[in-house]
């Protein structure tokens, strides 16, 4: 294994591996830990697709390997699950961890451009350094054939980076997502400090503004949302992005689901449906 | 709903919910909570057959919920969940909480005889009194129909209570339970501390005893074992109750799991099964 990363956990589950590591992010400038489940696999030369989740504000790499379940379909299907952290840790920057909704536990999937948060660069880990790093060090993935999905602030880097980076992922899904950051508490807080008063900086990093620049879409766009949400709509607005998915004929699929709270739990409940949506976009 | 039983928590999940509770005990004199899954109900009048699962050391009624993933099957084959904790809570005990394998969150699903220990009658509570709660309280579910099973302690738990109440369960299964408690550092310890040196009084609760006096069986017992799990042997000894089973006749299916540890992800990969093989002794 490459110098700097080491794996500190492995469990056995549905008969491939939940598999942790920690690595030092040239990227962040800090010790990061992320999870991968690999499926299990008949021969040592099988390469599996990559779905890459990420998470919600105040997550860790741990909340969706734990409490998901998702390894039961990954397994079935083939694909190896891959989740980041939500930020950078361990820079003690005044201030960061004041808040569950800003800076630590917190990242919003952006590379930031205020002087104090200049670590806060995770748009960058995810689309750059992360898969360099696995294709440099796990032969079993093809970082090649990805897909990418993730919760409430994760569904909002889901979908952001998926728009921004067409010829990377072969499909996006989100569960709550944090669907138009500029018109919310949660996505101008954290711009407001991560990116400054620039408002043209922070539409690069809304689903409901990139859609119209980038929508030329070879896969639907799924996003499950649960009605008994607290946080829905008005820190979510789905119905924002839906009607500028309309505006350009962009394909999405918004499913409400009554009773469904904004937990793990509504996650769990769904998460078959998300990898089947993206095993067929991944051809598997 | 019963005065002293309060619903604390509800949460939507496979089309069924996660409900929590918290009364006061007559049988432990204190406060304590559990979770119960209800599957979704064809009719407000259906009432579903009840599965009781005694979680391990230092769990509460919480884990199984988050951690399991048991819904899912629970759901499909219509049958509720019930998650008591792991003993009594809030007693400030002198010592009570000075290691993880003894007292509290270590209740080993036992009447203690010794003084001190005396609220540690977590057999009562979960043979008689909250079943009895369970039928005052809640007409959806049908507490004549009831099987058993439990992780570790809990399938310490789950195969004693079920040996000697063949009336009230109609299966039970394990998941690296702890098989002779007589004969293991953890048993040893907990019963010297709740039972004094009777030794008469530890075998009534071990299950490699009580199989040699009751062993008319209307089911297989199921027990998965994990491999690669760090109590095992010494702490489980399975081989200990398969020999004792061989011996009466009693019909038995213990399934080894190479790579597998004493963890969820090892729970969450079998669940499915032992819901399954409890729905047909269910009849469902």
């Amino acid at each position: 294994m490459e110098s700097g990363l080491s794996e500190i956990g492995s469990t056995k589950m549905f008969d491939g591996f939940n598999k942790r590591y920690k690595h030092y992010s040239e990227t962040l400038g800090c010790s990061m830990t992320f999870s991968v489940y690999f499926p299990p696999s008949a021969s040592s030369s099988r390469r599996f697709p990559v779905l890459y989740w990420l998470s919600g504000l105040t997550c860790t790499d741990e909340n969706f390997i734990i409490k998901s379940g998702a390894q039961r379909a990954a397994s079935t299907r083939g694909i190896a699950l891959v989740v980041p952290d939500t930020s950078p840790r361990g820079l003690n920057i005044e201030g960061e961890a004041d808040s569950y909704d800003f800076g630590v536990g917190a990242g919003f999937y952006l590379n930031a451009t205020q002087e104090k948060w200049k670590n806060w660069r995770m748009y960058d880990y995810i689309v750059s350094e992360l898969p360099k790093l696995l294709s440099e060090n796990f032969s079993q993935l093809d970082t090649t054939r990805a897909s990418i999905s993730g919760h409430s602030m994760g569904g909002h880097g889901a979908l952001t980076i998926y728009l921004k980076n067409l010829d990377k992922y072969k499909s996006v899904s989100a569960f709550a997502p944090i669907a138009n950051p500029i018109n919310c508490q949660w996505g101008q807080k954290a711009f407001t400090n991560y990116l400054g008063g620039n408002k043209a900086a922070w539409e690069e990093y809304d689903a409901t503004c990139l859609i119209s620049k980038f929508n030329n879409l070879s896969a639907t766009i799924l996003i499950d949302q649960g009605e008994n949400d607290q946080f829905f709509p008005d820190q979510l607005l789905p119905s924002k992005f839906e009607e500028a998915c309309k505006k350009v004929n962009a394909p999405l699929l918004l499913r409400l689901h009554p009773g469904y709270d904004h937990s793990y739990y509504f996650i769990a409940t769904f998460i078959e449906d998300h990898i089947t949506h993206h095993s067929q976009a991944l051809k598997l």
